[in-house]
């Protein structure tokens, strides 16, 4: 509490003065130690409740129209814990008094789970006696330019994310092809350049070559049409030379800095830590991979270019419409304008109906592909009819949409050429009247028309093009900001290099949860020595699986250490120690490619002869060479190629290659039948001699040749013992025994009464079906 | 299953803390949530007691108009109170800081719910803003708090051509 006390002054500084004036009120003595604000009022509604609490109290204040008042004031001795209970959208903070019933204290959103998690240490701080963790106002960091919380797990608001900058970023990864890119500039100008030439030519023939001599009524200029002519060519002919060369170069350009965003992301992905894959559905990592990195690909290979060359043909040729007649051209603003507007209101609000009519399509695809591929379990179930219905209702909305979508294009895609064409219809009627007055030649008026047309595309991409590259940045923002995260699990500046290992852990005091609010291993303290086989049991979510993690350094506690040989996992090379660390899980991810690839992969530098030694240590060899392909066989996307059983045994092979000094079997022989369990437990005899070996099992048979089995309950070791001396004390694991013991047994019953009544079915008569092997498993087997 | 029928339950809310006698036996505190809180939220209604952060379960309530008003609405705010989604009833405005189309960025909608008024901030609505299979619109914001639209068509005009423009 000391610590606490040294900053009453400053938290007293911080509180709002409403709130230290209610406080003051009640406790007028009383220093207030902490304080923090929620965002869900006592009646379940967004508004604001308020946590104080000084050295003596904990009061909640709510407040009404009028007056701020406490709702719940109870003395800090009074209580025994507070803990945060999670519920369907929102928390709170439950208070276990020392006497009478918990009680709920106060509610907040998702928002502020971080902040109330560091509330409800300090209370328990304060309740033990022990220093604070924070003090003054736990409040979350606001924004410095939208005054909106910033979400910790982000670091920076999302909201303010400056696009110049995503800009200058993307700028920055073309820095190697600076070249190309000024030759791309440069192509483009003279492009717009050659461009620019064609109309005016239009100019030069009539009121030049065409015009004839007022006295002798001769063409006195025919000579100049073959050179005029082709230079007409020579321009179209050098536009469309310097356009390809320009699609060629942004082209490259493009790919060539998209696949280096590409690798840094990826790269990135490898490094981030496990939490953060956690945090992210595994659909929206690939979507930045693939579609975000393809959009930034867009923005340099068509959305710039396009729109720096549509810049320079707006600014040439509005020159050139001004040089040719200015009052013409004042003219032409009119449905210039409408265009413009066009653009900008009329056809985003098309977009609607284009989204609708894409949307609904692939909607109706996938529920093709839902049903053509569950083929199987439609007609086992009959549901014919249904999915028929069901096709029929997503292919008429699909085909209203289209139907809605026409019905609107027909209607504004005329009224858009209309607006075009009357441009067109003002250059005669005003460019004639212009004639008739002698202010404007025939020859400008042709010129300025086929400008004109040429104006509108540069107008039209100009405004599409600020939607494109608006989306394409939101796209790179994406990008940039897995690319800006950090890694949780860093290797330190001090961090040693593992060599030999003795393969001894231990676990001093550590606590951890996915959720800080919510540990998951809660003060735990386990001594593991070396070559020892440790049995890890308890229900799901008991941590197990926790612990294996924490071991790998997947994550970091969150309190306490977890040591190798004597030193702090955090202060050891990661590469280093995962090199020591084999590991074999449930589900045995195997990755497409051959058997070979799949066990080579723990140990790439791995010979033929050491592959196929520790396939034949791992019962893998006899399944490999009955495959046509033996060890070229490819197992297909996840393995799919393979049963369950030959999975997991390639993934053992895998764990004897790397021949680690800690090994991990994460109910590695779960869900197998029993003929396979035999060989993969015979496997794993062979592998775990000499080794450290931590196994979680389902099944509780398989730890019987464990040296010690630890059972977890709710993030602590409940009991600790040899099989033995488990089942003769009788308490959780007896029971867990017990119960799984009975499950086998109704398991059984069922499925002998349901194979006899099939075979009765089928035979007409009954039958025993015999002992299967599957049944042996009973409660003395067990034990 | 066990079903709980009206007449041998009574529901009772002291101190904010719930307690119900069934059969006799009183449970306190005991918990109330919907188990189809999207598709019938006041219907299949589970009470249940939380021990050693295991749940007992006392039976299930099939429908909450089998019970009296009190008791309705004593049952309506315990599952309230464990279920904070957010209902939106209109959407007033849905802007974006950056312009350009809306569905990808982020972009911010200020929506009255049921729990109040609401600046929402949704990041790359593609992702977000989710249509399930029974017709509910789920919306995620960037701190992972949820909202719903149970019935999209009880929405005013302009809030649900508002919502076209970043769902679809």
């Amino acid at each position: 509490m000391s610590s606490a006390k040294k900053n009453n002054s400053d938290s007293e500084k911080k509180i709002p003065e409403f709130l230290l004036e209610a406080f003051k009120k009640y406790h007028p003595k009383e220093k207030i130690l902490f304080y923090a604000e929620s965002d869900i009022s006592n009646h379940r509604k967004f508004g604001n409740e308020w946590l104080v609490v000084s050295d003596n109290h904990i009061t909640v204040f709510q407040k009404d129209s009028s007056s701020i008042f406490p709702s719940h004031d109870i003395k800090i001795t009074s209580i025994k814990k507070a803990k945060i209970s999670p519920q369907v959208g929102s928390m709170s903070i439950i208070i276990e008094p020392k006497h009478g019933s918990n009680f709920k204290l106060i509610s907040f959103s998702q928002s502020l789970n971080q902040l109330f998690a560091l509330a409800v240490d300090n209370i328990n701080a304060l309740v033990e006696n022990l220093p604070l963790v924070v003090t003054g106002g736990i409040l979350p960091s606001l924004c410095p330019s939208c005054n909106n919380p910033i979400p910790p797990e982000l670091n920076k608001c999302p909201r303010c994310t400056d696009r110049k900058n995503t800009l200058l970023r993307i700028s920055q990864f073309t820095r190697p092809y600076r070249m190309t890119l000024v030759l791309i500039l440069l192509v483009m100008i003279l492009s717009t350049a050659f461009g620019l030439l064609t109309p005016y030519m239009s100019k030069v023939f009539i009121d030049v070559i065409f015009k004839k001599d007022p006295v002798t009524g001769n063409f006195t200029n025919s000579l100049w049409l073959g050179p005029a002519a082709l230079t007409l060519l020579f321009a179209y002919a050098m536009q469309m030379f310097l356009s390809g060369i320009q699609e060629r170069l942004s082209g490259s350009l493009g790919f060539r800095t998209v696949a280096d965003v590409r690798q840094k992301l990826y790269d990135k992905l490898q490094e981030l830590s496990l939490a953060f894959f956690d945090k992210h559905q595994t659909g929206a990592l690939l979507s930045r991979v693939n579609q975000d990195t393809q959009e930034m690909q867009r923005l340099l290979v068509d959305f710039i270019p396009v729109s720096i060359e549509s810049l320079f043909m707006f600014i040439g040729i509005g020159i050139f419409l001004f040089i040719l007649s200015w009052e013409l051209t004042i003219f032409i603003l009119i449905p210039i304008v409408c265009i413009v507007f066009f653009v900008k209101t009329i056809i985003p609000k098309m977009w609607i109906f284009f989204h609708r009519f894409f949307h609904r399509r692939s909607k109706l695809s996938a529920v093709v592909a839902d049903s053509i591929s569950g083929i199987r379990v439609v007609k086992a179930f009959g549901q014919e009819s249904y999915e028929t219905k069901k096709f029929k209702k997503y292919s008429l909305e699909y085909r209203d949409s289209g139907i809605e979508l026409v019905k609107k294009w027909s209607l504004f895609h005329p009224l858009f050429h209309l607006l075009i064409m009357s441009g067109m219809v003002i250059v005669w009627y005003v460019g004639g009247k212009l004639v008739f007055s002698g202010k404007m030649t025939l020859g400008s008026v042709v010129a300025y028309s086929g400008y004109l047309m040429m104006f509108y595309r540069p107008i039209f991409m100009l405004v599409r093009m600020l939607d494109m590259i608006s989306n394409a940045l939101s796209a790179a923002e994406r990008v940039f900001d897995i690319m800006d995260c950090e890694p949780l699990i860093k290797d330190s500046s001090d961090a040693i290099p593992l060599t030999e290992i003795e393969g001894k852990i231990e676990f001093k005091n550590v606590s951890f949860g996915y959720d800080k609010f919510r540990p998951v291993i809660k003060n735990l303290s386990l001594n593991i020595n070396p070559n020892e086989m440790i049995g890890l049991v308890g229900r799901s979510g008991a941590g197990k699986s926790t612990m294996i993690n924490l071991i790998c350094r997947l994550y970091d506690p969150d309190k306490g250490e977890i040591l190798l040989d004597g030193k702090d996992l955090r202060k050891i090379k990661q590469s280093d120690l995962r090199s020591k660390i084999g590991i074999v899980l449930q589900d045995s991810f195997l990755f497409n490619g051959t058997i070979f690839e799949n066990i080579l992969y723990s140990k790439p530098n791995a010979t033929r002869e050491e592959v196929i030694s520790a396939a034949i240590a791992a019962n893998a060899h006899e399944f490999i060479i009955k495959k046509p392909d033996a060890y070229d066989t490819e197992v297909g996307e996840r393995g799919n190629n393979l049963s369950g059983g030959e999975k997991q045994r390639i993934s053992i092979a895998r764990a004897i290659l790397r021949n680690p000094n800690i090994l991990i079997l994460d109910e590695a022989t779960s869900s197998v039948d029993t003929q396979t369990e035999k060989k993969i437990q015979e496997a794993i005899e062979k592998l775990i001699k000499g080794r450290t070996t931590i196994a979680i099992a389902h099944r509780l048979s398989t730890l019987r040749k464990c040296d010690r089995i630890i059972v977890m309950k709710n993030g602590e070791i409940a009991e600790t013992g040899t099989h033995k001396e488990l089942m003769e004390k009788k308490g959780l694991f007896y029971e867990l025994v017990k119960i799984q013991s009975e499950m086998s047994k109704i398991i059984l019953t069922d499925d002998t009464n349901n194979i006899a009544g099939m075979k009765k079915a089928i035979n007409g008569k009954s039958d025993d079906y015999g002992n299967r092997e599957n049944g042996e498993s009973n409660f003395e087997e067990l034990q | 299953m066990k079903i709980i029928q009206a007449k041998n339950i009574l529901f009772e809310n002291k101190n904010s803390i719930l307690s119900c006698t069934l059969d006799g036996k009183v449970y306190s505190p005991v918990h109330c949530i919907a188990l189809f809180p999207l598709s019938l939220p006041e219907k299949y209604i589970s009470v249940f007691i939380e021990k050693d952060q295991e749940i007992e379960e006392i039976g299930i309530i099939n429908d909450l108009t089998e019970f009296n008003e009190e008791q309705r609405n004593i049952i309506l705010k315990a599952i309230k109170e464990r279920y904070f989604v957010p209902e939106i009833i209109d959407i007033k405005n849905i802007s974006t800081k950056y312009g350009g189309r809306k569905k990808t960025g982020m972009c911010e909608i200020n929506a009255s719910t049921d729990r109040g008024p609401k600046i929402i901030h949704i990041f790359n609505p593609r992702e977000n803003i989710t249509l399930n299979s029974n017709g509910v619109i789920m919306i995620t914001d960037i701190q992972r708090n949820r909202y719903k639209i149970t019935n999209v068509d009880k929405l005013s005009e302009k809030a649900r051509r508002n919502l076209d423009l970043i769902m679809l």
